[in-house]
């Protein structure tokens, strides 16, 4: 019984919203009570709060949704330690940062094919080492981020801008879905339950994604993009910052390529992040070179980097009949992917 | 006294026997035409006054009673003219008829006296045909179409004086030879000079030999206009009967040049996104050919598929389905064959940068969905084949030095498609037009490539239809290869063909 008005006190914190005055107070040892107090809120708005604390603790109950409280020992260390971590956050699924040491990767909605390829390239080996990786759950390269991570067994963390129950973006159901029902994977947000998606609530939620972790990697980025202000709140926190260069012409890669100029590691391949955090790494044994016939053994070792169809075309020499023949029978063997664009590349496995 | 002549109402694309009566009898002088005539019929009087009195007859100071039977069919437009014309000058006794066979007059009368070309000669020749009339006079600039049509005389006419000195035989007229072929696609280019796009190039070779339809999506600029308007180039010339199907086309829709002549090659026809329904399909009370029916036998090009209405697009369904488009309005239902391929050709995406190397897609996931979801369901079970056309770098476009010109393309499409007539013997033209029972005929698959089919099926996640399209395909291109039989290589190829059915835009992000 305590202990669920203890609870309900944090969620009137948590809702009062005041993040970092509240750790001040917290850091000095104050209970939530005098927390509460000491805040000095007017005592009509106290009791309408303290109604809605009320609601949301049943919610919550009902929605099969945890709240922890900053107070908790089950509350992110890491995020613990900024300056305004959120008094409670609200938990959907498991919650894998207790076993798993995370990274955040963060980058534009609307990343280039470079941008996906790096993403993945580089959660594979940090996956393979057990990293868990945290992203913000919208389009582009955090969907690929959650997606990729999943896809290769590891843990991730989806930090929503909305209440932990909303659906937001819409299409990414299916990715939320395949969270929830994987078993290694949660999804977390500091927003009441119910909170729909508000523009001032996505900058705000970037400071979770950079506090959650000690290191926060920049895949593609504009100058003006949400991966550029979790960049600078990782900075803030006295996080490490990585960013992947990318190309000086390219739109999506200025953001990056900034933070690199202003001291920020530029990193290739999952190796460079491990190495930052000290984590020798382990590689799974790599993939024997599948059973293939000589043209398809042909195409196959042109595929180190993904290449155009029509590159492959003029690169092999073969007949345009039997190019097509033997590209189907590499994807029936299931080695090879196809993307959009005419796109083929090595599956991963 | 009362007067009969034959002449032919044009319904849609067909000719309808229509009974010219004329009635002259005493009492006050006057004009009158009943059996549902069109203002053009209704003013074809004073032309008629006219071309009479000018051709140094006389035009009868009586009551003048003219009827178009059968009354029910609305009669439109100037070729009743001729007709009436020489029914008052027999009831006048004007002619004094040698000719004792039955013929067909059709024609407009100009105010001197001399006769206009009209629409639809081709129709109303097969109609007198049919309706074993042995003779037709029809315009002289008619008469080389009319000509095409064997098996029956007939005369072009140049004026009513001599059509008048040979009715009541005193002036000999000579028959009239056939007309010459003629062309009526613009020439484009050569497919030698698309650079690249090997794929693309070998996929509309296939769709040529087969008569499939076909979708290319690729960004503004990657060549599918281009390659498009270089079909015409490979596809074969049309047989005889083919011909003069959209030669009776083009005479109803008054498309034919002065002159007329007989269309060989396949139209290809590339309306615009902003075509109406009326426009495509055919339309208007007295229904006209719509450009579905102008590319009978030969392709119908939609260049950004997406942006045609969806009204325009849905209506293709039945014809695609069926070789011909029923049109039906308040006096009766019309047909028009509309057998055509389809090869229509959109972006990847709203914004066209989908898949691209370089540029990053700015649409959403959402945007996506309804992008695609634009081409229905039905639709695309309707289209056999299914490529992308990315654009290409200058330094790929430069190295594809294999550059086929569309000559050697065309005689081998042209091998495929006798080697498919050699096998099919109940009126099919071309493995794209085969119906499922068809399917199961022609394309029968060994044990070891049917497992094969199916794995391919499951593998890719194909929907149970586009095992069909597999099917079609992986013959054509059999037949393209003289084998008698399906092989596993054409079965693989065909697979290439399907990139819609593989949920091409939701590998976005993975």
């Amino acid at each position: 019984m305590g202990e669920e008005i203890f609870l309900k006190e944090w969620i009137i914190l948590n809702l009062i919203g005041r993040c970092k005055s509240i750790k001040d107070l917290f850091s000095k040892g104050l209970s939530t009570r005098e927390i509460i107090e000491s805040l000095s809120l007017d005592r009509a708005k106290l009791t309408e709060i303290t109604a809605r604390a009320e609601e949301e603790y049943n919610k919550a109950k009902d929605l099969g949704i945890e709240i922890i409280p900053l107070s908790s020992e089950e509350y992110p260390p890491l995020l613990k330690e900024i300056p305004d971590p959120p008094p409670t956050i609200y938990v959907l699924g498991k919650k894998v940062w207790l076993d798993n040491v995370s990274v955040s990767v963060v980058g534009t909605r609307r990343p280039t094919r470079y941008g996906i390829d790096a993403t993945k390239k580089i959660i594979t080996q940090l996956v393979e080492n057990k990293i868990g990786i945290v992203s913000g759950f919208a389009y582009g390269i955090d969907t690929v981020a959650h997606t990729e991570a999943l896809k290769m067994g590891g843990v991730t963390i989806g930090v929503l801008g909305t209440g932990v129950d909303v659906i937001y973006p819409k299409v990414n159901k299916w990715l939320r879905r395949s969270i929830l029902e994987s078993n290694s994977g949660c999804l977390i947000s500091e927003f009441p339950i119910g909170d729909e998606p508000e523009a001032w609530h996505f900058p705000r939620r970037n400071r979770i994604i950079s506090g959650l972790t000690s290191l926060t990697v920049v895949v593609e980025a504009s100058m003006k993009s949400g991966a550029m202000i979790t960049a600078s709140y990782a900075l803030d926190q006295g996080r490490e910052v990585c960013a992947v260069p990318g190309n000086i012409d390219s739109e999506n890669s200025q953001g990056t390529n900034q933070l690199i100029k202003e001291g920020a590691k530029p990193v290739t391949t999952g190796e460079d992040i491990l190495e930052e955090l000290n984590i020798i790494p382990t590689f799974r044994s790599r993939k024997v070179i599948p059973d293939l016939e000589e043209d398809e053994m042909l195409i196959w070792n042109l595929l180190e980097q993904p290449k155009m169809e029509e590159e492959l075309i003029v690169l092999t020499g073969l007949e345009i009949n039997r190019f097509n023949t033997t590209v189907i029978r590499l994807e029936l063997k299931g080695v090879l992917e196809r993307l959009p664009g005419k796109i083929l590349k090595r599956k991963d496995e | 006294m009362l007067a009969k002549v034959l002449s032919a109402a044009l319904v849609g694309i067909d000719g309808v026997l229509v009974e010219v009566e004329v009635d002259i009898s005493n009492g006050l002088p006057s004009f009158t035409i009943v059996g549902l005539p069109d203002q053009a019929v209704q003013e074809s009087r004073e032309r008629i006054r006219s071309a009479i009195k000018n051709s140094e007859f006389s035009f009868p100071t009586k009551r003048i009673t003219v009827n178009l039977a059968p009354a029910d069919i609305k009669k439109e437009g100037p070729s009743f003219d001729l007709p009436i014309g020489i029914g008052i000058l027999m009831a006048s006794e004007g002619i004094d008829l040698k000719l004792k066979d039955p013929f067909l007059l059709v024609g407009e009368l100009s105010l001197d006296g001399s006769i206009r070309p009209v629409n639809g000669i081709i129709s109303m020749t097969i109609l007198a045909k049919n309706s074993h009339i042995d003779t037709i006079f029809v315009p002289y600039e008619n008469s080389s179409e009319a000509a095409l049509i064997p098996g029956i005389n007939v005369y072009g006419v140049k004026n009513l004086t001599e059509l008048v000195g040979f009715l009541n035989g005193e002036k000999i007229l000579s028959l009239a030879s056939p007309a010459r072929a003629i062309r009526i696609n613009e020439v484009k280019g050569d497919f030698s000079e698309v650079k690249g796009q090997e794929q693309a190039k070998r996929a509309l070779e296939i769709a040529a030999a087969g008569f499939h339809n076909v979708i290319m999506i690729g960004p503004p600029g990657s060549g599918k206009t281009m390659l498009a308007q270089r079909l015409p180039e490979i596809l074969p010339l049309l047989t005889e009967e083919e011909a003069l199907e959209v030669t009776k086309i083009y005479s109803s829709a008054g498309l034919l040049p002065k002159g007329g002549g007989i269309i060989e090659e396949r139209p290809f026809r590339s309306p615009h996104h902003s075509i109406s329904l009326a426009g495509m399909v055919g339309g208007t009370t007295n229904p006209r050919p719509g450009e579905i029916s102008l590319a009978h036998n030969g392709v119908l090009f939609l260049d950004e598929f997406t942006e045609f209405r969806r009204d325009v697009l849905e209506a293709l369904r039945q014809p695609m389905e069926d070789g011909t488009l029923i049109i039906s309005r308040a006096h009766g239902s019309v047909r028009f064959p509309a057998r055509f391929m389809l090869v229509a050709s959109m972006n990847p995406c709203p914004c066209g940068y989908l898949g691209d190397t370089k540029k990053a897609c700015t649409c959403t996931p959402y945007q996506l969905e309804r992008y695609y979801s634009k081409i229905s369901g039905p639709i695309l079970d309707r289209i056999d084949i299914q490529i992308e056309v990315p654009r290409l770098e200058t330094e790929t476009l430069i190295k594809g030095s294999s550059s086929e010109n569309s000559v050697s393309i065309k005689k081998r499409i042209e091998a495929a498609r006798e080697f498919q007539a050699s096998r099919f013997k109940d009126g099919i033209r071309a493995n794209g037009l085969m119906k499922p029972s068809d399917i199961k005929k022609y394309c029968r698959l060994k044990p070891p490539l049917q497992s094969l089919l199916r794995e391919i099926v499951d593998k890719f996640k194909l929907s149970a239809r586009s095992y069909d399209k597999l099917l079609k395909v992986a013959r054509t291109i059999a037949d393209l290869a003289a084998s008698e039989e399906i092989r596993e290589e054409d079965i693989l190829e065909a697979t290439q063909y399907r990139i819609l059915d593989r949920k091409y835009w939701e590998k976005k992000f993975s």
